[in-house]
């Protein structure tokens, strides 16, 4: 699903070059508002340029960090390879061990549990999508 | 920024400052070579305005690409000269309302947008 273009490809692709008064006053009131928002909870962005302005379907700019949201990606997946291979391994163990003791069992599923445990509540905040967690930031303020 | 190479709120609206200069010039702020020329450009202020260039979009870059981020335009604390009121309530942004922002519709012209929407 395509739907964010960023403000750079607008102004340097398909734009006659700039944007027009009005626009250009909108787009910045848009992303004062949301630098208002985030310094107000002592964030600073850090890394704003045209690159990181995206706008949406309705055309309203959003403010994300590219770069923040591919760091994040490739920590989830090392996460989850790493989850693939210890569930993996925990599996042989299991088949390997004909009758495995209750103990160790328990301790396994256990185990398991609890790291898929740690995994739903880890991928809940993580893995939101930017534009529902701006879109939030817009309407509480 | 340069100097201390300490980042702050006051950086990201140094960058606002670039993203309007951007917008409405179609370049960017500082250009130069080397790193070096583009220091030397931010320090000495050498910055072309085109003619046609509003006065208050003028006034607004002017503010916010100030080298000093403590005199920059809504990087003062609340209450004081220039925070973020002080932004908002500047000519530039006369005309727009802050709270109802979301759900006004940008004035875009419809049919340069489609390019980029209508295909999926």
């Amino acid at each position: 699903m395509l739907c964010f273009v960023s403000l750079l490809n607008t102004v340097s692709f398909d734009w006659i070059e700039t944007l027009s008064a009005d626009l250009a006053r909108f787009y910045a009131a848009e992303i004062v508002s949301a630098l208002h928002f985030m310094h107000e909870k002592k964030i600073a962005h850090r890394d704003l340029k045209p690159d990181n302005i995206l706008l949406d379907k309705k055309y309203h700019a959003k403010v994300v960090s590219i770069s923040l949201i591919c760091s994040l990606t490739f920590i989830m997946i090392a996460f989850r390879l790493t989850l693939v291979t210890v569930n993996n391994s925990l599996k042989k163990t299991k088949t390997l061990k004909r009758k495995p003791s209750m103990k160790a069992t328990r301790e396994t599923l256990s185990l398991t549990t609890l790291m898929k445990e740690e995994a739903s509540n880890l991928e809940a905040p993580l893995l939101e999508p930017p534009c529902t967690w701006h879109r939030r930031c817009f309407q509480t303020m | 920024m340069l100097s201390d190479n300490v980042s702050s709120p006051a950086s990201d609206l140094w960058a606002l400052g670039c993203i309007i200069y951007q917008c409405r010039v179609g370049e960017v702020p500082f250009r130069g070579q080397f790193d070096y020329e583009v220091f030397k450009k931010i320090s000495d202020r050498e910055l072309t305005i085109p003619n046609e260039l509003e006065p208050e979009c003028v006034d607004i870059i002017d503010h916010l690409l100030q080298p000093d981020p403590k005199l920059r335009l809504g990087a003062g604390p609340p209450g004081s000269e220039n925070d973020f009121e002080a932004l908002k309530n500047h000519a530039f942004f006369k005309g727009i309302n802050f709270r109802t922002l979301h759900q006004t519709a940008p004035p875009v012209p419809a049919e340069r947008y489609s390019v980029y929407f209508n295909k999926k």
